[in-house]
């Protein structure tokens, strides 16, 4: 059986955040009914799109998050179509939102007084409270309040950008959590509550690494490219591609030194951690010379045989083609009538008990328009 | 608290694991955090990417005094127990009898190689959850990898994607090890929503490697649908001007500022006093920003320089432009936005005083959360658990002292 099996939800977040709880929901068993604007979520805009040509049902994103959810359009200028928002709404289990329901003037406590057992998840970019919580906020923003990249990149250029939407999808997880809890106190209380993120928020948790060291007197870290601390935490190129490491203690590191066929580099100025910290630049260039000739999976599989932390620096491609990936048996092939039959991310997690599939493809903008209509769920 | 009067048995170190069980000890629930006498979480040294500090130094409680460590896991009780000996695997046996939920990070050999599987502990309590957080995955040809924080955000992706064209380079909040605990703290919600709904407890895997790879769904299904591997941009979406981080006053100091549609193009012009930058038609669209790019960023930065890094953000936010001021991990703490929604907590703890960790990130408007204990001592509540939970007697908890099953002061060599 699947854990969510007939949970009604209604997934107005027009964001990542929003509609990565939904899917987490979707894929154990929730029936997510999407509402999106007329022109369709801002997530059918995320390109690149095949040849250039921006496609609502053919963005990468869109069809990652909203596999397996239904789909109707609402205009927000339209009475009638509020009146059936609303109508949704007070007849779901749980409502994820990221701004939409305070737009149509519709609030929590009277959609509670008809339905007390709703669960209402409220997603915001810094927060619903304090001064900046009308900023806007996207992905970059959220990377720079949060601390999350002031030691990214060269020490001699600014900061640099992370990569697309992580602080939204902790938010997202953090919402199928506060979700979960919610829904568990539901069943015994019979009320529902708000479950309140900020991707601010979420993005502090995981960086409380650097702000409660800070704290406790270690030095502010600075920027090193692509070195963490030192080369022993470090990615280095090899003849084919990069490696990771983490290859601290001497025991290790002597093996890693081995593996790539320079012994030396355990000996004299590079004997000790600290001695390896204070000779980074000189031990890297030596590194470098050594990894020039070898292959990414030859050094990895020759160090992991030797419990050494190496690992490859995976490309999109890589990990589409990854043995390990297969043996686990983790895509799941999903055909949609627009973008064509594409592989899926898996499980983030295996529950014995707990069936995880995605349940179909991506809606097409409005295609589950007659739901609205009907007031209609699955169950 | 919502879940007072749930028992977690909590085995994991580091990090994601702790992270995990953390989440729960906030809502209330009991969890048991084991050491071993001599195993201690690696935590308690401070960062793997880090020389560790000389951890026999008695007199200084070295290990109670990581940052690290205390950051995951406050609201926990702290007891040590040597898992290699017979002992202490019997007595690791008595509280999964009287607990709910058993969370382990070992690789996937080592509970197998103490008897302590699922199915054993499924034998001792029917109703148990057990959930296991391996680097990579139980199994497949890479099941005995082992993974850090770094070697496992590079297996699933996310340096290729970040980074410069000639070099990728990592995230600093090490996100795999994070990602290992949020994902961790869903899947156990969802068992006990499941348990709740069933009676029945069961197994959990949370691979950390494919726990992570979601997060880069959209380059995985772009490269599908495009055949080309996304590009690493240093400054974010290059379609875009001004799109970057851009030098404030002061040394070393940023802010972020995000201009996508014509109408922010115009808000931006206005806010930094720039409006005979609207007559110009070459700007215009967003395109014809794009092609100016290099002109756009000169005169942006131009305008940063003049600006203290909040006062820009200020300006253009409430101009309607997307804008944030970089902070680095001191500034977060007298961020005015981060002050204003008590974004920290000070907990104060022996050994270490007092010191701010992050809230309860999860605002449940009716059954709270609360970071109200700071980390336990090492091994500082042996005696609760073996004598108030298990029932131990005085002699029993003696005998196990002196066989060093249990301790309070590390057994280092």
């Amino acid at each position: 059986m699947s854990v969510m099996a007939g949970l009604r939800v209604l997934e107005t977040a027009s964001w990542v955040a929003g509609q990565y709880c939904g899917k987490l929901l979707a894929d154990h068993g929730g029936d997510v009914l999407k509402v999106e604007p007329p022109e369709g979520d801002p997530t059918r805009r995320a390109g690149p799109f095949p040849g250039e040509t921006p496609d609502p049902e053919r963005s990468g994103l869109f069809l990652h998050l909203n596999a397996g959810k239904r789909s109707c359009v609402i205009d927000s200028t339209c009475d009638a179509d509020l009146e059936a928002l609303r109508k949704m709404a007070a007849s779901a289990d749980v409502v994820v939102d990221d701004g939409l329901l305070a737009a149509a003037g519709i609030d929590y406590e009277s959609l509670r007084s008809q339905n007390p057992a709703l669960v209402l998840v409220s997603l915001s970019g810094f927060g619903d409270d304090g001064p900046y919580r009308d900023f806007r906020a996207n992905d970059f923003a959220i990377y720079a309040a949060s601390g999350w990249i002031a030691a990214m990149g060269r020490p001699d250029e600014p900061p640099v950008y992370p990569g697309r939407d992580y602080p939204f999808y902790i938010a997202a997880l953090y919402a199928a959590f506060g979700t979960t809890i919610a829904l568990y106190h539901a069943r015994r209380s019979g009320r529902g509550q708000r479950v309140g993120v900020s991707a601010l928020d979420a993005a502090i948790s995981v960086d409380f690494y650097e702000t409660t060291s800070h704290s406790f007197g270690v030095p502010l870290r600075q920027r090193h490219g692509s070195r963490i601390s030192g080369v022993s935490s470090s990615l280095q190129p090899c003849r084919d591609g990069w490696i990771a490491l983490t290859v601290n203690v001497n025991s290790a590191w002597d093996a890693f030194c081995d593996v790539i066929g320079a012994p030396e580099l355990a000996t004299g100025p590079f004997a000790t951690p600290q001695l390896r910290l204070a000779n980074a630049d000189a031990l890297e260039a030596r590194v470098r010379e050594k990894l020039s000739t070898l292959a990414v999976a030859d050094v990895v599989e020759a160090c992991q045989a030797r419990h050494v932390a190496v690992a490859p620096v995976a490309t999109v491609a890589d990990l589409l083609d990854s043995r390990q990936l297969r043996a686990r048996d983790w895509w799941q092939r999903v055909a949609h009538p627009v973008a064509g039959t594409l592989q899926h991310p898996g499980p983030p997690f295996r529950l014995q008990k707990a069936q995880w599939r995605i349940p179909g493809p991506a809606p097409l903008l409005g295609q589950d328009q007659d739901s609205l209509v009907t007031n209609g769920w699955s169950r | 608290m919502i879940f007072e009067g749930l028992r977690i048995v909590d085995l994991t170190m580091g990090w994601a694991g702790p992270l995990s069980t953390m989440l729960f000890a906030d809502f209330g629930a009991q969890v048991i955090k084991i050491e071993g006498p001599g195993r201690l979480d690696w935590w308690r040294r401070g960062s793997a990417s880090k020389p560790p500090p000389d951890m026999r130094d008695v007199d200084a409680k070295v290990w109670e005094r990581s940052a690290l460590f205390c950051g995951v896991n406050r609201n926990k009780l702290g007891v040590t127990l040597d898992m290699s000996s017979p002992q202490g695997r019997e007595i690791f046996e008595r509280l999964v009898a009287v607990s709910d939920v058993v969370v382990e990070s070992f690789s996937p050999r080592v509970m197998k190689k103490w008897g302590l599987d699922h199915e054993r502990l499924a034998e001792i309590n029917p109703g148990i959850i057990m959930m296991s957080l391996p680097a990579v995955g139980s199994s497949g040809p890479w099941a005995h990898y082992i993974g850090y924080a770094s070697t496992t955000e590079a297996m699933s992706g996310l340096p290729a994607l970040c980074g410069y064209d000639d070099a990728p380079i990592l995230q600093t909040p090490f996100v795999a090890d994070p990602l290992g605990g949020l994902n961790g703290a869903t899947a156990l919600a969802f068992a006990l929503y499941h348990r709740e709904l069933t009676g029945e407890g069961q197994r959990i895997e949370v691979g950390q490697h494919e726990g992570l790879i979601p997060l880069i769904g959209h380059g995985l299904m772009e490269y599908q649908l495009t055949g080309e591997i996304p590009a690493r941009s240093s400054t974010g979406d290059s379609r875009f001007a001004p799109n970057g981080c851009y030098p404030c006053q002061g040394d070393d100091r940023w802010v972020v500022i995000s201009v996508a549609t014509d109408d922010e193009w115009i808000k931006f012009c206005g806010a930094t006093g720039r409006p005979e930058l609207l007559a110009d038609p070459a700007l215009r669209t967003a395109q014809g920003r794009q092609e100016n790019r290099g002109r756009i960023d000169d005169l942006t930065s131009e305008w940063t320089r003049q600006h203290d890094r909040r006062d820009a953000m200020e300006i253009l936010q409430r101009a309607g432009v997307v804008a944030a001021a970089v902070n680095n991990a001191a500034d977060l703490l007298e961020d005015p936005q981060v002050t204003a929604t008590e974004g920290f907590v000070e907990l104060d703890r022996a050994v270490v005083g007092r010191h701010p960790y992050p809230r309860v990130s999860v605002r449940l408007s009716e059954t709270p959360g609360n970071a109200a204990e700071p980390a336990p001592l090492f091994g500082e509540d042996n005696d609760f658990v073996l004598r108030e939970i298990l029932g131990l007697r005085d002699d029993e908890v003696r005998e196990l002292r002196e066989l060093g099953v249990v301790a309070e002061t590390p057994m280092l060599n």
